[in-house]
This record gives structure tokens, C-alpha cells and sequence, in this order.
């Protein structure tokens, strides 16, 4: 049975028998992998804490019929903090599902390997995790060669500069509001949120932290970029739900 | 398969299992087969039984035989205290312990975001008005130190303070027997946390 090591993001696991877990890695060298971690739900197992989602360690794997058999990991990182606060945990959570969702197995791309460590990294600290999330959806959905048009109108080519402009999933960017028709989907947006997400778009971990995101500007950017997802990815993720539960009024834990 | 067809039937249905795949569930009709009628006739029974008897506590969301479960019925149980868990067999686990003398509070699931489990699917509602309604001075927060056990804990701390309540949570840490060399970083963190003075 060949055996292999890789670094690799847990994404989702599933209790499976007795005491087995069968979990869902993204790694940076093979893509997205299903492995089985024998007896990882009994309290002793070396493998418990190891295949708790959003863990990233060096993943030990011996090659299987159906599911490849996790052997041993070396935990790199065990994210302690998301762990403790409501809201990292809903919005890594929601990462972690973009990209278990949105990537087919076995298909690995790097560049969105270290983007999501990246983004998980940066939500460890004391950084909004919402402000992360929609810095993670907006390269993610550019890695995938969704970026959606946010420098110039989509009907006359021409600099954002109108006062009113609109964001349309379907078409995929931003237009000016007069521009028209408009498509139905068509939703405004405002400077400030387009200008957060050129950036967002582009910034790199150590300016994304210095970005400062008006609560207003954040709300049109989490409603654009909802409905610019789902229409990429051809369904609602089910984390959005607990995200929006959240917001709805639960009081912020610490 | 070349079975004959109540066989047959037998082995589908023994499948259904958790955890029992083609050959254990064979290997289980054809005990069933060579046990006498009696065996065979005890354990349907024992099935419809406890289908047709087995409903929900209206109190606590545990199983119960009758309206109320034996353990919220219990006078010598101190209903000051409850220690909420996420299912039945947590409530079996905590009881092996002989150690809690408080009640219980069966959720019947945990907040997992990303299978699409939300806190309104689960029975955090009633522990609301239970905390509402009664004397209760602890809650006790008894679910898995995992991702969606977190979740789930600190989903009801948040909606449970407000109301003056002492919210606790079970320790986490190294397991009895366990070897801390091979702990990992969250367990060893969680453990320094939540130390004692011996």
C-alpha cells in the first residue's frame, strides 16, 4: 500500500462506525482528499484533536481502495482562538466550506491552498473575521477565474465614476446605475464598499489587517458577494444560514 | 444474492443498521434463523416495544417511558442545576459517573453550520423557557470539545447570561491514561487553560 506526506487543511468530517471518522482535507500537493482516521473518536486517539476541522498539519497517508487511511499527523496548527469566539468559527467555517463545495478531489492548486491557510491565519489574530471571509471569497473567486469586474462598467467600458452603480452576479461586475437595462439580479452599491473590494481583491495579509471597512460599506459587500457566490456556485452554502442567525441577534462572545 | 426471499428481506433490513454492512448482516439473520422461535419472538417484541413506549420527557428532551423521565420525576435530583448535552447516550455516559446528582437537557443535535444545523433545529428554545419558567442557578454546559460542540456552547452561554444565570462548562484537557507527548496543541492549550491547584 503506497504510502504519502502532505500538508493539508481539515475541511469536514463525518463520524463513521464505531469510533471512526472519515474526513475531508484540502491539501496543497493532491487537491482535496477523503481519508479514514481509524479510531479517532476514542479519547485517547492520537487522532482526535489532529482531524478536529480547520486543523492544519503534515497529514500521513497510506493510499486506499476507496478512502486513502490517515496513519499520523503533525499538527501545525490548531487555530485555538477561532475555537473560542462564535463568529470565527461561522466564518472560517463558511471558507471551509466554499472550498470544500466549490473544488472538485484530487485537484490541487496551491495558490488557493495558501490563500485559505492565509486567510485562517489572519482570523487567528485579532482581525474582524468578516472583513477576512470576504477578503478569502473575492481571491478565491478570482483563483478560480471568477474575479468579478469591479474596475470598469461591464456596458460602456468606462471608469466607475457615476453616483449610483449596480453589482449583477449574472453579469459578473459592477455597471453604471444609467447604463441600463438593468439585469434583475442588479443590486446598488455604494463607493466605499467597491473600493473595499478592489482592494480586498488584491491586498496582501499584512495590509488587509490595516484595512479599516464602514459597517455599511461591509453589509453591501456581504450582500453582493452572497448573491455572487451563489450564482457561482449554483447553490446556497449551508454555513450562511448560521451566519445570518448570528447576526440577527446573538449577543458577540468572547 | 440467492437468498430465499424472507431471508432476503431480513438481511435488507438488518443493513439499515448503523455501522452493519452485507456481511454482518448475514451473519446476524442467520443466527436469528438457528435461535429458537422464543429468542425470535422476544426480540421483535422488545423492538415494537419500544417504539410503541419510548417518547420524549417533556421536560428535559431525554428518553422516557412515560410523560415525565425518571431522572426529572426524581425528587432526591436537584433541579437548581442542569447539565445540558447534545443526545440521549451523553445523558447515559454522565450518569455512569454516579458523581451528578442535578437534572438533564437533551438538545437532540449540536449547531453544525456547515451541514446546515442551525440552533433553531435543536431544542435550545425550551432550555430557554425552562431557565425562564423555573429555580434553575447553574447550567451546565456538557458538550463535546469539538467544533460544533463549541459552537453550541457558546451559542446558548451567549442567550443564557443575559438572563443572570452562572453558565459553567466542562473541563478540557488530557484524558485519563492519555500520553502527552502525543497530545495536540489544542488539548495541551485547552489543559494549561482550564489547570487547578492540586
Amino acid at each position: 500500500m503506497p504510502t504519502y506526506n502532505t500538508n493539508a487543511i481539515v475541511l469536514h468530517r463525518l463520524n463513521f462506525s464505531e469510533t471512526d471518522r472519515i474526513v475531508r482535507l484540502y491539501s496543497r500537493e493532491r487537491g482535496k482528499i477523503a481519508g479514514i482516521a481509524k479510531g479517532a473518536r476514542k479519547p485517547v486517539s492520537r487522532l482526535a484533536g489532529a482531524t478536529e476541522v480547520l486543523t492544519y498539519g503534515r497529514f500521513h497517508l497510506a493510499e486506499g481502495r476507496n478512502l486513502d487511511i490517515i496513519s499520523q499527523v503533525e499538527v501545525k496548527e490548531s487555530f485555538p482562538r477561532i475555537h473560542q469566539d462564535l463568529y470565527r468559527i461561522a466564518y472560517t467555517t463558511y471558507i471551509a466550506e466554499l472550498v470544500d463545495k466549490m473544488l472538485e478531489e484530487h485537484e490541487p492548486n496551491p495558490d488557493v491552498f495558501d490563500l485559505m491557510l492565509s486567510a485562517l491565519y489572519l482570523t487567528e489574530r485579532p482581525n474582524d473575521p468578516e472583513k477576512i471571509a470576504h477578503m478569502f471569497e473575492l481571491q478565491f473567486m478570482k483563483e478560480l477565474g471568477y474575479e468579478p469586474e469591479l474596475e470598469k462598467c461591464l456596458r460602456c467600458r468606462s471608469p466607475l465614476v457615476a453616483d449610483e452603480l449596480q453589482f449583477s452576479p449574472s453579469l459578473g461586475g459592477t455597471m453604471c446605475g444609467a447604463c441600463g437595462p438593468l439585469p434583475e439580479d442588479a443590486v446598488q452599491i455604494s463607493h466605499a464598499a467597491l473600493e473595499a473590494m478592489q482592494k480586498l481583491l488584491i491586498t496582501e495579509a499584512p495590509e488587509v489587517e490595516r484595512m479599516e471597512i464602514p459597517p455599511d460599506a461591509m453589509d453591501q459587500i456581504a450582500r453582493v458577494m452572497r448573491w455572487y457566490v451563489r450564482y457561482r456556485s449554483e447553490r446556497e452554502l449551508k454555513s450562511l444560514a448560521f451566519l445570518q442567525t448570528l447576526k440577527l441577534g446573538t449577543p458577540k462572545e468572547q | 444474492m440467492h437468498y430465499p426471499k424472507p431471508l432476503a428481506k431480513l438481511v435488507g433490513e438488518l443493513e439499515k443498521l448503523p455501522g452493519i454492512g452485507p456481511k454482518s448482516a448475514q451473519r446476524m439473520a442467520f443466527h436469528i434463523l438457528r435461535e429458537s422461535d422464543e429468542d425470535a419472538r422476544l426480540l421483535t417484541e422488545a423492538i415494537l416495544e419500544v417504539k410503541e413506549k419510548i417518547t420524549q420527557c417533556v421536560v428535559c428532551f431525554n428518553f422516557a417511558d412515560k410523560e415525565t423521565c425518571d431522572i426529572c420525576s426524581a425528587e432526591k435530583r436537584d433541579q437548581s442545576t442542569i447539565c445540558v448535552v447534545s443526545e440521549p447516550r451523553d445523558v447515559i455516559a454522565m450518569e455512569k459517573t454516579n458523581e451528578y446528582r442535578g437534572v438533564y437537557h437533551v438538545l437532540q443535535g449540536v449547531i453544525s453550520p456547515m451541514d446546515g444545523i442551525g440552533p433553531e433545529m435543536l431544542r435550545v428554545r425550551e432550555l430557554q423557557q425552562r431557565v425562564i419558567s423555573g429555580e434553575v442557578k447553574e447550567i451546565i454546559l456538557a458538550t463535546n470539545p469539538t467544533i460544533e460542540g463549541d459552537t453550541t456552547a457558546m451559542y446558548i452561554a451567549g442567550i443564557l447570561r443575559p438572563l443572570g444565570m452562572k453558565v459553567t462548562r466542562i473541563a478540557h484537557g488530557m484524558p485519563v491514561g492519555g500520553d502527552l507527548d502525543y497530545a495536540d496543541q489544542a488539548t495541551l492549550i485547552r489543559a494549561l487553560e482550564w489547570r487547578r491547584e492540586i
